[in-house]
């Protein structure tokens, strides 16, 4: 090392110029490189979440007044390069009801998102004791535990289509979305 | 305030030192332009680090994913394209700028006594930069980089008694495939780059020793910070706006925009167009994606030719170890031999060397470029001058004109595999969008399978000669078919050679029935008539129609050509048959000629929905699926049932067993291959998806 030459003489007018240039050519080189890079470490913000369409998700037919029936809904999915025509993209809860109708929950527990499954009498989400009764609506963990859930089960659009092949039966149809998990209020993931 | 934070900083970590350190660098003789080549090397390799990091967060590596990953930076994320753009080109820049820092550290005979180490540390560093392009090179796992490297690694297996362990250890197994890339992304981004660094710290640590080798005349004083840290940073800022340049200039493939449902073209924002400009074919290429399945004329990168070359002079271990070993031996050995008397002697000869050897890289790179061209790229002048220079006997006009066609052909299916992931890759591999194409791959299965008795005109042939498919066709011309000019053609004439004309069909009941209908109508204003009638009839059918049976009152133009169907045709061609109602001895005309009525000829071209008894065309199904056997056993039993129905005669059964083998022979063609023919046919340029056909692991013996 060159520790025995003292420090640069004083030539404050054209060292201090040629320091600030320097630091302004700096500043251009990072700028150039650092607005292109940053757009580019933001591009997922360009890939908004499928807007949900009815799905055929189940026959009527298959169905059990008051059992719960987990289905699964099949859509085209886009996962960054990939296309898969015809993917599961998420399961749902479809329980058919005394007057005929269906109801149905997506199975993403609206706390952190787990899958909630269904036990007993309730349905029960196996991470952290999200417990929601047989109408999806939050109740009481049991033993003492909280129910971290912050809303209840997002419940779905749901569409009873006739059958083609069987005049006699219906084709239940939902129109599954995401959601966003830990807040109180159902939106829809974008 | 940063004054403060400069100071509590300082004061805790020693940090001011350190910087200090670093750029209070004294310079005896004072800055100079001639000594930035050192700081360009460390710029552009730290703009390497930054896109390379970059580029990190989106690649994937893996066999079925690396394209795809690298399809999706250069054309579908904003500013992948300027990214991948500048890593590229800033690949081949360090190797640029590694020769002139090399030209211009022997002229300052700064490679001799006490600076041998940090020579050695700059070779081993060239060394590694080298390494980085190679490896570099394969991870888009495009075409030319899985030739380019199978040469590389091919010559590593060469290599006496640990040839082929090493290679197999480099390959990842026996063969390119996944671990080919895990392996190589690991050596470009994690294990080179370490090495790079560790080296790069010790060849400044040793630098900074013996300080800069100044000029004997020079006279003045300078500092590192700011005199020559302004220097280095103009010229890396040039450097940076050449990369630009290169970058925006473009070598890539365009993807055409295509039209939405609405048939509109969308309009790009300013944005979009600036983000994506890899759209417009800026930025680094991407070839093909690779695939053993189809050859390529490998060449490795531009600044490695001289290498390639070199092979084509000295075959065996002299051009691919002895020489460039050799090579690097003498410069490895030459500060060594500029001790005492010898040493302005050896500075010379090393000026001369290292111009020689570039002037032989330079020469050898000439000829493999000039050996590739055209001899009509050669005429022209300074080609032309090139030529005699530098490969004069040795140029082969036929073999540069070979190696220009395949190039050609690969760069056409490069472009067309760009073109079709933007529609989405199959999670098979981007491999498949080329092996799927209907337009390549549906196109050649229709010429084997299909037009080896039909006929039909390649609107694209390879060759004008090849224009039409079948030479000698024995049935219909299926150019056009299901087109409306396609079907009046077929009701004006049946009998010919492109309808009926060459099957045994020729002068059977659709001719007679069209003749009577015409016989009956000699009145030209009322043969007019009909004549219409026929085209609108034409014009219905071309339209592929499904809908249902239209209800009496309805007067959409449907449901005017349903009438008009019903009137001429429904006597011998269904339409949407109600259950029960009577199959008539014509093919059932719903959505006649749409993908589904075509499968349905393909599948069973005898059955009741389509030719019945008049067939002959054999029915293609896939014999070689999971219960292909079962479609054979089905016609066996079929062949059974028909000749039992003929009675105890002996002729009858003859006649039912001539009868059944006439209409119903079999052959394969894979579900796969049949949509492959189906959308070819239709027009539809969709990738088929299905990846490999079903199957498993094979049974344990």
């Amino acid at each position: 090392m060159n520790s025995h030459h003292s420090p640069p003489a004083p030539e404050p007018g054209r060292r201090s110029f040629l320091k600030l240039v320097t630091h302004a050519l700096g500043a251009a080189f990072a700028a150039t490189l650092g607005v292109p890079a940053l757009a580019y470490l933001l591009d997922p913000r360009n890939r908004p979440a499928p807007p949900g369409d009815f799905k055929d998700v189940a026959k009527l037919s298959e169905l059990k007044e008051g059992a719960p029936f987990e289905a699964a809904i099949r859509e085209v999915r886009r996962d960054a390069w990939t296309l898969h025509p015809n993917d599961i993209v998420g399961r749902v809860w479809l329980i058919k009801q005394k007057d005929g109708s269906v109801k149905t929950w997506t199975t993403t527990c609206p706390h952190l998102g787990c899958s909630v499954n269904f036990e007993g009498d309730k349905f029960v989400c196996p991470c952290h004791n999200g417990t929601f009764t047989i109408e999806g609506i939050r109740t009481d963990a049991g033993a003492g535990r909280k129910n971290p859930a912050p809303r209840d089960m997002d419940s779905l659009e749901l569409k009873l289509a006739d059958d083609p092949d069987n005049p006699k039966d219906k084709i239940v149809q939902v129109k599954f979305l995401s959601f966003y998990q830990n807040v109180a209020e159902k939106k829809v993931r974008t | 305030m940063i004054g403060f934070i400069r100071e509590w900083v300082d004061d805790r970590t020693g940090l001011g030192k350190v910087i200090d350190a670093m750029l209070l660098e004294h310079i005896p003789g004072g800055a100079r332009w001639r000594y930035v080549w050192g700081s360009a090397l460390a710029i552009v390799f730290s703009i390497q680090m930054i896109t390379g990091v970059l580029l990190m967060t989106a690649y994937s590596p893996g066999d079925t994913t690396a394209w795809s990953s690298v399809y999706f930076i250069q054309y579908e994320m904003d500013f992948g394209w300027l990214i991948r753009g500048l890593h590229h080109f800033g690949s081949q820049t360090m190797v640029v700028l590694l020769g002139l820092h090399m030209l211009q550290v022997v002229i300052a005979g700064a490679h001799l006594k006490p600076r041998e180490v940090n020579w050695w540390l700059g070779l081993g560093l060239a060394g590694v930069v080298l390494g980085l392009s190679l490896t570099g090179y394969l991870l888009p796992w495009d075409q030319k980089g899985f030739y380019a490297t199978q040469v590389a690694t091919n010559i590593a297996g060469g290599l006496p008694v640990i040839g082929q362990f090493i290679q197999k250890v480099v390959v990842g197994g026996p063969a390119y495939g996944n671990h080919t890339l895990t392996r190589f992304f690991g050596l470009h981004v994690a294990i080179l780059p370490g090495i790079l660094i560790a080296m790069l710290i010790a060849h400044i640590w040793v630098f900074r020793r013996h300080g800069i080798t100044t000029p004997r005349n020079a006279t003045g004083e300078g500092w590192f910070w700011p005199d020559q840290a302004f220097r280095d940073m103009v010229i890396g800022l040039i450097i940076l706006g050449i990369m630009f340049g290169l970058v925006i200039y473009g070598w890539g493939n365009k993807i055409e925009p295509t039209a939405n449902a609405d048939g509109v073209v969308p309009e790009r924002s300013f944005y979009d167009k600036i983000a994506h400009a890899g759209r417009d074919g800026r930025g680094a290429n991407l070839d093909a994606p690779a695939d053993p399945n189809t050859p390529y004329p490998a060449r490795p990168e531009w600044y490695f030719l001289s290498l390639f070359q070199l092979l084509k002079h000295f075959d065996g271990l002299t051009g691919t170890v002895f020489i460039p070993g050799g090579i690097a031996l003498i410069l490895f050995l030459l500060p060594l031999l500029g001790h005492g008397k010898l040493r302005p002697l050896v500075h010379i000869a090393s000026v001369f060397l290292v111009l020689a050897l570039l002037g032989s890289a330079a020469y050898l790179t000439g000829q493999a470029w000039v050996e590739d061209q055209r001899a009509t790229t050669l005429e022209k002048k300074p080609y032309s001058t090139l030529k005699d220079v530098v490969a004069k006997n040795r140029y082969d006009a036929d073999k540069a004109g070979h190696f220009q066609d395949e190039m050609e052909a690969a760069d056409k299916r490069a472009k067309r595999a760009i073109q079709l992931a933007s529609d989405g890759i199959p999670a098979a591999g981007p491999r498949y969008l080329l092996r799927n194409d209907p337009m390549t791959a549906g196109k050649k299965l229709f010429k084997d399978k299909c037009a080896t008795c039909h006929n039909y005109r390649d609107p694209e042939p390879e060759k004008p000669s090849e224009e039409w498919m079948n030479k000698e066709p024995t049935a219909s011309d299926l150019t056009d078919f299901g087109t409306k000019e396609w079907i009046k053609g077929l009701l004006t004439n049946a009998d010919d050679p492109k309808y009926f004309g060459l099957s045994h069909l020729k002068g059977g009941k659709m001719t007679k029935e069209m003749d009577s209908k015409r016989g009956k109508v000699p009145d030209p204003q009322k043969r007019q008539a009909l004549e219409a009638e026929l085209d609108s009839i034409a014009e219905w059918l071309a339209g592929h129609p499904r809908k249902e049976v239209p209800t009496e009152g309805d007067k959409s133009p449907f449901a005017e050509g349903y009438r008009k169907f019903v009137s001429e045709c429904i006597s011998c061609h269904n339409y949407r048959r109600a259950p029960g109602e009577e199959i008539v001895s014509g093919p059932d005309f719903t959505g006649y000629g749409d993908a589904e009525w075509i499968r349905g000829m393909i599948v069973d071209p005898a059955g009741k929905t389509r030719y019945g008894k008049n067939n002959r065309m054999p029915a293609f199904d896939d014999l070689s699926k999971p219960g292909g056997e079962l479609v054979k056993e089905r016609l066996k039993l079929a062949r059974e049932d028909a000749i039992e129905k003929a009675g105890d005669d002996a002729d009858a059964k003859k006649k039912a067993e001539k009868a059944f083998d006439q209409t119903h022979k079999i052959m394969n063609l894979s579900d796969l291959e049949r949509e492959l023919i189906v959308r070819f046919m239709t027009h539809d340029g969709r990738v088929v998806f299905g990846g490999e056909t079903i199957g498993g692991a094979p049974l344990k013996k």
